[in-house]
């Protein structure tokens, strides 16, 4: 009984919580007043959805437990749709145009990582620039949306199973997977050092260098996945179609109650903000709200959602003793 | 065995010399206290030593072999292990992890071995008597053990030379004796230990030997019982003994007329006790708070000034609802707070811009900040420079002046000499003495019951109270104020035999 009560604690104290009671709370919402929504064909494409989006935001709450910020992954999205398209327009084998496209990604998370980590240039400053750099790339590969991915890979995705689990359900559980593994390293209590205090961190004698560098890697490969699925979804060539996506991303970060300061939050809550934000588009849809006022409407239930997270954060941090 | 040998180490930040010549040899085994005024380079020795401050010139040597410390990875890997001033905890993270941070023990090459790590913690934090904080978040730890847990994680390093930088300030009577011991232990096992601190008995207590600092310069070393604490303070302050000890002498003042109120408390509960506070202080007036830790001091200067939550108490004769601080200020209420870092200064600004920033974006009136600076003996070069280029002493200074400036009614303050040396301890006290005399009056909590003694007992009208569990259980004037006193009336009556 008291095991029970501790994780009954424990969850309602995990800045992952607020994140997932308002997830929960939307579905609630959809399930009542979207017609079918929780049939399992619907639940599978709204999945195959906003899978691209919960990627973004898995790595983006890296960047942003080690203390910074990281807006190139729009335009990681970007390079990644035009080069897989592109080369497999060309020709090359899947598995190798994938590989390639999300080289390109980690390429540009190297690129970050090694000038915030190495050259200490501010985050937010570094990966504008490389969003630029990547986006300009994007478009020199590919001027105007073109091209088609091969029918066999978008069904694959949006319809294969294995293990009877969707293709898209598996990314996700992968890279939550990776992140559980990489929690349990030194590096995942370093990443909340560094995020807490990167000079008090070196002090201490952690190579904070190297702890950013991996971060902004990490964020660009889940980027990379992100954009590789969104790509699946999409099905062709669109150098822009993925710019948006890099505040939708951020949206879901701090929903997901990982602190914009650094050092406080998980990768799970990045999740449920994901799920929260793809679930309002629904929401205002299922409420047939007028064509004119949907935009309005999903921003107001965003900035509902991030006060309401920042209020039952506050609550917590104040039981967990922090100062807020 | 020498341990360690520093010879002629140099630092400059800027213009100013921090360290200008260090030299000192320690034997394996050795307490040695530094001992030495703000600003006189024992904290940037010791963070030299750390390897997270490069020296500009000097020679180490461990054990007879070449040190060159040149980053934080280069002394730990020397097993040379300062603690920091500042702590150099993160609060989100587990007291385990914060132990052994820089040697997180692992299994199969990549993951942490959280049952060896637990292990090792528990062992640590035993030699230092704070197991209980085992499994929390450093974040929900009270000052003194954060600090014990700074001391524990330098132990847990295996140091052969450990640098203790001020950190008994924040410990208790028994927390120290405890460390004290700790180290013993650790010396006598060979380790070197660097005790720096400003406290002059710990100096006879603690250590076998205590090198003096004075602007930069390591000005002697002396075997701890061959001085006493008037020659000590001498050394260190370049006065002759004569002098220093006409200086400490109170002065006697003369009987005030009446006196109309400051602040009226009556009725008062502070947020998170239950009991009720009576107090009413007077215009000139220093009122010293004093008791154990956590039994409602800061909370109530706190409050008063409105952090977190509005506050309703008589003020200058009315009664008044204090919504913010700003409300505070804006009725002429200033706050000096011991934390610095969070509570004083404006990191990234300048000197002059910390100086006005209370009076001139709050009250919107001039004040001439120059002045200001050499009034109250701010040692710098040049005042535009950003406030962190100054020693902890001249800092707190800098945020004094800031507070006087606005010509404050009421002075709240929270352990104002928190990690400051003698000498700057006796400017500010005396800064606050001539505040009450003009007028002020001063509210002023210090968990170092000596420095209570010493700010009330040369005053007139002056008292100390001592709290318990959110109440003033005892009040003392004149003649009884004295640390035993305060000891005595600290500890609740039933807990006593």
């Amino acid at each position: 009984m008291r095991g029970l009560a501790t994780a009954t604690g424990g969850l309602l104290r995990s800045s992952s919580f607020p994140g997932f009671a308002m997830m929960l709370l939307l579905i609630g919402v959809n399930a009542v007043i979207t017609t079918g929504f929780l049939r399992l064909s619907s639940l599978v494409s709204l999945l195959n959805l906003i899978t691209p989006l919960v990627c973004l935001s898995m790595g983006l709450g890296i960047a942003v437990l080690s203390g910074g910020l990281d807006i190139s992954i729009g335009a990681v999205v970007c390079l990644v749709n035009v080069v897989l398209v592109t080369l497999s327009g060309q020709g090359t084998p899947l598995a190798y145009a994938v590989l390639a496209a999300v080289g390109a990604a980690l390429a540009v998370g190297a690129l970050n990582g090694i000038v915030i980590g190495y050259l200490r240039v501010n985050a937010l400053l570094v990966t504008f620039a490389t969003q630029s750099v990547a986006g300009g790339l994007a478009l020199w590969i590919m001027p105007l949306p073109s091209g088609q991915l091969s029918p066999g890979f978008v069904e694959g995705y949006s319809s294969g199973t294995f293990l009877a689990l969707p293709v898209a359900l598996l990314v996700v559980l992968a890279l939550l997977g990776g992140w559980g593994v990489l929690r349990l390293t030194p590096y995942g209590t370093y990443l909340l050092a560094v995020g807490r205090d990167e000079q008090k961190a070196y002090v201490s004698g952690i190579d904070t260098r190297r702890v950013l560098l991996v971060s902004y890697v990490l964020s660009a490969l889940c980027a990379g996945i992100g954009g590789v699925t969104f790509s699946a979804n999409i099905g062709g060539g669109d150098p822009l179609a993925g710019l948006s996506m890099t505040l939708n991303a951020l949206a879901a970060v701090v929903i997901g109650g990982i602190s914009l300061s650094g050092g406080r939050g998980g990768v799970l809550g990045c999740i449920f903000g994901a799920v929260f934000f793809a679930l309002i588009t629904e929401t205002v849809l299922g409420a047939s709200v007028a064509a004119f006022y949907q935009d309005l409407a999903a921003a107001l239930i965003i900035l509902a959602g991030v006060l309401g997270m920042n209020l039952l954060q506050r609550a917590t941090a104040i039981a967990d003793g922090y100062r807020t | 065995m020498i341990a360690l040998q520093c010879k002629h180490v140099r630092k400059r930040f800027g213009a100013v010399a921090a360290v200008d010549d260090a030299s000192l040899t320690v034997n394996a085994g050795e307490i040695r206290g530094i001992l030495g005024g703000n600003g006189s380079g024992k904290s940037t020795l010791a963070k030299i030593l750390a390897g997270s401050v490069r020296p500009d010139g000097g020679e180490f040597e461990l054990e007879g072999e070449a040190f060159r410390p040149a980053s934080p990875r280069d002394s730990h890997g020397r097993r040379v292990i300062a603690t920091s001033q500042e702590l150099s905890l993160f609060d989100n993270l587990s007291v385990e992890d914060n132990l052994l941070l820089s040697a997180l023990p692992r299994k199969g090459g990549l993951f942490v071995d959280r049952e060896a790590l637990r292990k090792e913690a528990i062992l640590a934090l035993r030699c230092l008597g704070i197991e209980e904080v085992l499994d929390r978040k450093v974040g929900t730890l009270s000052p003194d053990q954060k600090y014990l847990l700074e001391a524990a994680k330098a132990l847990a390093q295996d140091p052969r030379v450990l640098v203790i930088d001020e950190i008994t300030s924040a410990l208790y009577r028994e927390q120290t004796e405890k460390v004290r011991r700790v180290l013993r232990v650790r010396a006598d096992s060979g380790c070197a230990v660097l005790f720096i601190t400003h406290r002059l008995p710990e100096i006879q207590e603690i250590c076998d030997s205590v090198t003096i600092m004075r602007n930069g310069r390591t000005v002697g070393t002396f075997g701890s019982c061959e001085k006493n604490e008037n020659e000590l303070l001498a050394a260190m302050s370049g006065v002759d003994v004569a002098e220093l000890v006409r200086v400490r002498t109170p002065l006697s003042q003369p009987a005030p007329g009446t006196r109309s109120e400051v602040v009226g408390l009556s009725g008062y509960v502070i947020p998170g006790f239950k009991e009720r506070v009576e107090l009413s202080v007077s215009e000139g007036e220093i009122v010293g708070v004093a008791g154990l830790q956590g039994q409602g001091q800061s909370a109530l200067v706190r409050s008063l000034l409105g952090v977190k939550r509005p506050a309703r108490y008589r003020l200058l004769g009315t009664d008044r609802t204090i919504a913010s601080p700003q409300d505070a200020v804006r009725c002429g209420v200033a706050f000096l707070s011991g934390d610095r870092e969070q509570e004083g200064i404006f990191r990234a600004r300048s000197i002059l811009e910390n100086v006005g920033v209370v009076a001139e974006l709050v009250q919107r009136k001039r004040v001439d900040k120059l002045a200001m600076l050499g009034k109250y003996n701010v040692k710098s070069d040049r005042a535009t420079r950003p406030i962190v280029t100054l020693s902890g002493g001249n800092q707190q200074k800098v945020v004094i002046s800031r507070w006087i400036s606005i010509e404050p009614r009421l002075l709240l303050a929270d352990d104002p000499t928190k990690g400051i040396d003698v000498g700057s301890r006796r400017e500010i006290r005396r800064y606050l003495h001539e505040l009450a005399r003009a007028g002020t009056a001063v509210i002023l909590v210090s968990s170092d019951d000596e420095e209570l003694v010493e700010l009330t007992k040369a005053f007139d009208p002056a008292r100390v109270v001592v709290m318990y569990d959110g109440q003033i259980v005892h009040t003392l004037r004149g003649g009884d104020i004295s640390t035993e006193n305060i000891a005595l009336h600290a500890i609740p009556r039933k807990a006593r035999p």
